[in-house]
């Protein structure tokens, strides 16, 4: 299994915590990295586009943020990724139910999966292994 | 010259001139000599020439062969063998062919019983007789007109109590003429059900000294039934007393029965019809009418038509009528025209009206329906109502909807997510045996507690706003709000050298919730400083005006302002941030909101990201 780099997009600092201690259990995770929004996350991309060890293989991405939300990300990173030699799945993450976000990510076919929170720990580690 | 007995007078007597002043022409013959003379009307009658010698030979030519010859001769020969004198009306042919009238009257003279001589005297009479024969001829007009009109001309007495008709009208009773007649008599021959009026009828003409035209019906021995109009005046004498009635009494049967026809064609139409001439008055009303306006049809015959119209509707009503009149035919009155009539009671009842023309032999009249669409009205009313009402309805589902819509997406993502947190925590909890970071995810528990404490807080207090807005209304003076918000937030205005300036000339005052507006200011004031330009002093303009009869409030600052085409449509959404800002809780703008929209207003905002943000309240 190939190890790999996980970003969480989230402004949820709990959340933050609770993933990050689940994905520290998972031997697979290279590293993890969090960020506030999804203008932090766009930044460190950007910052770092040459660079495929920086780069995340998968992230983790919430909807509700400030300043730049999932959605505002996703428009960003979907003109960012044709410069990126490397393929970034992505998926959404949200405690919302709401079908009108829900139907709105189908629609974006850069967005691998919607997920709902909580996430449990089994359920990442098939997402990675699908990856790796 | 002959001595003639006639002359005996003297040519130039007082009785020759006055026999001929009064055109008597004389003749005298003498049986002894046959000789016969004649005086000069006589000749004049006659038309003979001057130089003529009357003879018993020419006498003849004087009269038609036939009748008038022959009745000539058997009268002179009567008179002279018979000593019998004669007065006769007959016709002479004079000299000149011309045919008159005269009488013949003649005399013999008895000597010893025998005839000397016969004297006699010719009256041209033609005049007198033609005037008779037209006289006769007229007479014969009329009673065919009579006859022909079925009208009857009749004379009461009322002294005596003497009754004379003329033929037609013994004949219109059914009643051999000449047939002495009377009161009683007359009364007889009236319809049983009309024979108290006819009697009350004739007494009021008398004590009124006034004749009205009305009918009662016959019946005839056959037992046919005939309806009679009557039409008179009264003669009165010296005194003024009554003493005779005279007039016509005409046989309307037929007309009676065409207009029972019309009567019952009228009765038998849906709608209120009424009949009126050209000057408005009321010639007949049907049935309907009667129900509609509460009259009887004698009450509104010859009223004019105003007594059912308000009189705030006359001058419309004129305004049809004389555009009816220059060009008469069938004409409804514009649906959308709000026309009432009036009954007895005053009460107005909305109606659809149509006029038409109806030619008769009286002249034009106006046949006016008249349909009540007070169903139609209330309906229409209702219609209107219920979509009113519906509109309401939609609009409150509509907003009801739209909370809804914002409480799904507030229990779907602000409630969950703390949820989501405190199940994913105690699982790590579970899973972990430091006890050191055992201890730090229980802080961490606990500051989710708090936050989904506040969450739900929060909701519970725009719950409140919902349900308690239009409680307490009170003047606020803008100028007192502003400075009241000034002192809340003064450690903050200090801290960043906010300048806060307002206008409240406009609109110094409104009528609101006061706890409301105070929040209004200290939420919108408080996101201006909160959320100010790194490189410069926040500056806060607050201003009031009317807008479109509301007040408007504006709150203006020089802050970071907002991408309003990313972020617009989740400004005013609950926990929704746009800064990375520590005290960012996304609940201000949503607790404002809910406040505006509770009071009925309306809040939006227009903002450049770097130059700062605008609010607008309409309040």
């Amino acid at each position: 299994m190939k190890p790999v780099n996980v970003f969480v997009v989230d402004d949820d600092d709990i959340y933050q915590f609770t993933i990050g201690v689940t994905l520290k259990n998972i031997p697979a995770v290279r590293s993890t990295r969090t960020f506030s929004d999804g203008a932090e996350a766009l930044e460190y991309i950007v910052m770092h586009q040459n660079n495929d060890d920086e780069l995340p293989d998968i992230i983790f991405l919430d909807i509700n943020m400030p300043v730049l939300d999932g959605f505002q990300f996703m428009e960003e990173f979907i003109e960012l990724r044709p410069k990126l030699n490397k393929s970034i799945k992505v998926y959404m993450v949200s405690s919302s139910m709401d079908p009108k976000d829900i139907k709105k990510a189908d629609r974006i076919e850069e967005i691998s999966d919607y997920l709902i929170k909580p996430l449990d720990s089994k359920h990442i580690r098939e997402i990675l292994s699908e990856i790796s | 010259m002959k001595n003639w007995d006639i002359e005996d007078f003297g040519p130039d007597s007082l009785f020759t001139e006055t026999i001929k002043l009064a055109k008597v022409g004389i003749y005298e013959l003498n049986i002894a000599t046959n000789e016969i003379y004649w005086s000069d009307v006589t000749r004049e009658i006659t038309e003979v020439p001057d130089d003529f010698e009357p003879s018993l030979d020419n006498l003849a030519s004087f009269f038609n062969e036939g009748h008038y010859r022959d009745m000539a001769r058997d009268a002179m020969q009567n008179a002279i063998s018979k000593g019998k004198p004669y007065d006769l009306d007959m016709e002479v042919v004079t000299a000149k062919g011309n045919i008159k009238c005269v009488r013949n009257v003649g005399n013999p003279k008895m000597e010893n019983g025998v005839c000397v001589k016969l004297f006699g005297f010719l009256q041209d009479i033609t005049e007198r007789k033609q005037t008779q024969v037209e006289l006769t001829k007229k007479i014969q007009q009329l009673n065919l007109a009579e006859q022909l009109s079925q009208i009857g001309y009749w004379e009461w007495d009322i002294l005596a109590d003497n009754i004379i008709w003329s033929d037609n009208l013994y004949r219109i009773f059914g009643l051999e003429v000449g047939t002495p007649i009377h009161f009683e008599r007359v009364v007889e021959a009236i319809h049983p059900d009309d024979r108290k009026t006819f009697r009350e009828n004739a007494q009021e003409f008398i004590d009124e000294k006034r004749f009205r035209k009305f009918m009662h019906r016959i019946i005839h021995e056959d037992g046919s039934v005939h309806t009679v109009e009557l039409i008179g005046e009264l003669i009165m004498n010296q005194h003024g007393d009554v003493v005779k009635m005279i007039g016509t009494t005409q046989d309307i049967t037929e007309h009676r029965m065409s207009e029972i026809k019309f009567r019952g064609l009228l009765d038998s139409a849906p709608d209120t019809m009424v009949i009126v001439d050209r000057k408005g008055i009321i010639q007949l009303i049907n049935k309907q009418a009667e129900k509609m306006f509460g009259y009887k049809s004698s009450e509104l015959i010859d009223e004019h038509v105003t007594v059912l119209v308000p009189k705030r509707l006359w001058d419309t009503m004129e305004y049809y009528a004389e555009t009816f009149f220059k060009a008469p035919k069938h004409t409804g009155l514009p649906a959308d025209l709000d026309f009432f009539v009036q009954n007895k009671s005053g009460f107005q009842i909305p109606v659809q009206v149509t006029l038409s023309p109806l030619e008769t032999s009286e002249g034009l009249l106006v046949s006016i329906a008249v349909r009540d669409i007070t169903v139609q009205k209330q309906a229409a009313h209702r219609i209107m109502e219920t979509n009113k009402s519906l509109k309401e309805s939609a609009k409150r589902l509509k907003a009801q909807n739209r909370q809804l819509e914002e409480f799904n997406q507030i229990t779907s993502h602000n409630l969950r997510s703390p949820v989501s947190n405190l199940n994913a925590l105690l699982d790590i909890y579970k899973t972990e045996n430091n006890s050191k970071t055992k201890e730090m995810i229980i802080g961490k528990i606990e500051s989710v507690t708090k936050h989904l404490t506040w969450t739900l807080d929060t909701l519970v207090e725009s719950l409140l706003i919902k349900k308690s807005a239009q409680q307490s209304l009170e003047k606020s003076y803008f100028d007192k709000t502003l400075e009241r918000t000034k002192e809340m937030l003064a450690a903050e205005i200090l801290k960043t050298n906010a300048v806060i300036t307002s206008d409240f000339s406009e609109a110094p005052t409104v009528m609101y919730n006061k706890i409301y507006l105070e929040s209004i200011f200290i939420n919108l004031i408080s996101n201006s400083l909160k959320y100010k330009a790194k490189d410069r002093a926040p500056e806060i303009f607050v201003k009031s005006r009317i807008n479109d009869g509301k007040v408007q409030l504006e709150f203006k600052d020089n802050g970071l302002g907002i991408n309003l085409k990313k972020n617009g449509h989740k400004l005013f959404g609950f926990s929704k941030v746009f800064h990375r800002n520590d005290d960012a809780k996304g609940v201000g703008l949503f607790i404002t909101k809910a406040q505006v929209d509770a009071m009925g207003g309306k809040i939006w905002a227009k903002s450049e990201e770097g130059k700062g943000t605008s609010f607008f309240i309409n309040l």
